[in-house]
């Protein structure tokens, strides 16, 4: 079971950076665990690209033997995104802001996160 | 044999330039066949006629063509020939003691593919006749090359260098093994060619394991025993890519680079022994594209960096796709600017 108001309060935080757009967390089978979005980005296909972006991303790391992937940053000339897992719990944090949103603060504040979302999801 | 003698002699035979070996005894001669025939590659058909020695009998796989009708010997030859274009194993004639009247019937009409054993008196009409290009002069013998040698010889100049401590039987195995590489690698790519209107160099190296040097290679020698020139099929790698790689090549911590244009491979380095197909940064090319779909746009023009246990990916999505194989530990700020700068200068 994972507590809600303590998912939204995570969310709120990634929220709180200057620039950002939404926020998601997504367990490994594609399942949305939270998410707040604050731009009309259609959400189920979000996710569902999300989640088809980890899978690939899993097979190619596993096949060629590079080991599990960490995190992906995508930065655009419209749009930053970031994708860090959460190692033991399969979940993924996703961040997504416009181009100007400070890269440095964005890592930091995911970095914070985790250990609380380590402690949430079982 | 010193070693830039071998060199010369093992391009041209690969080539199938014309060879006359001459000495004043015809045994000398015919032994110095003997001594470098295991540079003429496997696969050829390889025929032997004129005064056959007793030891040039008992060699596997060889057609012994015992005539005096030398009309209808040049006449066979030159269909011979004529018929590798449709497919048929490139042949290697060798006409041992050949004499004035072997030149002016059957050799002269043959422009590559043979090699003659001869003395004296055929020798001057040899020098007399023919354009010598150049000659290889041993205590008892003379090589007389008849066609030029090709501009770039350095991987024939590579398999001897690492041959040279080697005895026969290994230096046979190390060069037939490259010359056997290239045949077959033609064979391939005539095939490729008959799926698709052209392939990249890239795309070739990548799928066949083969270097640039490998590639010319077998371009070259499928002119020379084909009479066909796939180069025009087969697009080379713009020259701006090539130096964009070569300043690449000197971040030690890059292991392979691939460039795409579109969906095709127009460039591909690897700098380590690492096994990456590249389809897979097209893969995820698309699925960083499709977030579009999702009103999620990211721009006309991104990079991905994706770390992973234990080596990075990167990939620079501008008018090129420019995909990238890290080491850990890399910069990525400052990979990234310099990777930016070059681009600019494409």
């Amino acid at each position: 079971m994972v507590e809600q108001s303590e998912i939204n309060s995570i969310l709120d935080e990634l929220l709180s950076i200057s620039e950002s757009e939404g926020a998601l967390i997504l367990s490994s089978d594609g399942s949305i665990i939270g998410s707040k979005l604050k731009n009309d980005f259609i959400k189920s296909k979000l996710v569902k690209y999300f989640s088809e972006l980890m899978a690939t991303v899993i097979s190619i790391t596993s096949k060629v033997n590079f080991g599990e992937p960490e995190q992906i940053f995508v930065q655009g000339t419209e749009r930053k995104i970031f994708v860090h897992e959460v190692k033991e719990k399969n979940v993924y944090v996703i961040l997504l802001g416009t181009s100007d949103m400070n890269t440095g603060f964005a890592s930091i504040a995911i970095e914070k996160i985790i250990p609380t979302l380590k402690r949430i999801v079982q | 044999m010193k070693e830039e003698r071998e060199v010369m002699i093992l391009t041209s035979l690969w080539h199938r330039n014309r060879l006359v070996l001459h000495s004043r005894d015809i045994k000398e001669a015919n032994d110095l066949f003997f001594n470098i025939n295991y540079f003429i590659p496997q696969y050829r058909q390889l025929i032997f006629c004129g005064d056959i020695i007793k030891k040039a009998r008992y060699l596997k796989g060889v057609k012994l063509i015992e005539t005096e009708d030398l009309g209808s010997l040049g006449e066979a030859f030159k269909e011979s020939l004529a018929e590798e274009e449709l497919g048929t194993p490139p042949v290697q004639i060798v006409y041992f003691n050949a004499r004035e009247e072997t030149f002016k019937q059957v050799l002269q009409n043959l422009d590559r593919g043979w090699i003659a054993t001869c003395t004296d008196d055929t020798a001057n009409f040899v020098k007399n006749s023919y354009n010598i290009r150049k000659e290889i002069i041993f205590e008892r013998c003379i090589i007389y090359m008849l066609d030029p040698l090709p501009n770039d010889f350095s991987i024939e100049e590579k398999l001897i260098e690492d041959t040279k401590e080697s005895n026969r039987g290994i230096k046979q195995f190390i060069i037939q093994m490259k010359q056997s590489q290239v045949h077959l690698a033609f064979q391939a790519i005539q095939d490729e060619l008959s799926s698709r209107k052209k392939v990249t160099q890239s795309y070739l190296s990548e799928t066949l394991g083969i270097r640039e040097k490998t590639l010319k290679k077998i371009i070259e020698i499928g002119i020379r025993e084909k009479r066909l020139d796939i180069s025009n099929y087969i697009e080379m790698i713009p020259s701006l890519i090539i130096d964009f790689l070569k300043e690449i090549s000197f971040i030690k911590e890059v292991s392979l680079v691939a460039v795409f244009e579109g969906n095709n491979l127009v460039a591909y380095s690897r700098y380590r022994d690492i096994i990456f197909p590249t389809l897979n940064f097209l893969q995820l090319r698309d699925k960083i594209d499709i977030f579009l779909d999702s009103g999620l746009n990211i721009g006309e023009y991104w990079h991905l960096r994706l770390n992973s246990e234990n080596k990075d990916i990167f990939i620079y999505n501008h008018d090129y796709l420019y995909c990238f194989i890290l080491e850990k530990g890399i910069n990525f700020i400052t990979f990234r600017s310099k990777v930016e700068k070059l681009i600019r200068y494409i």
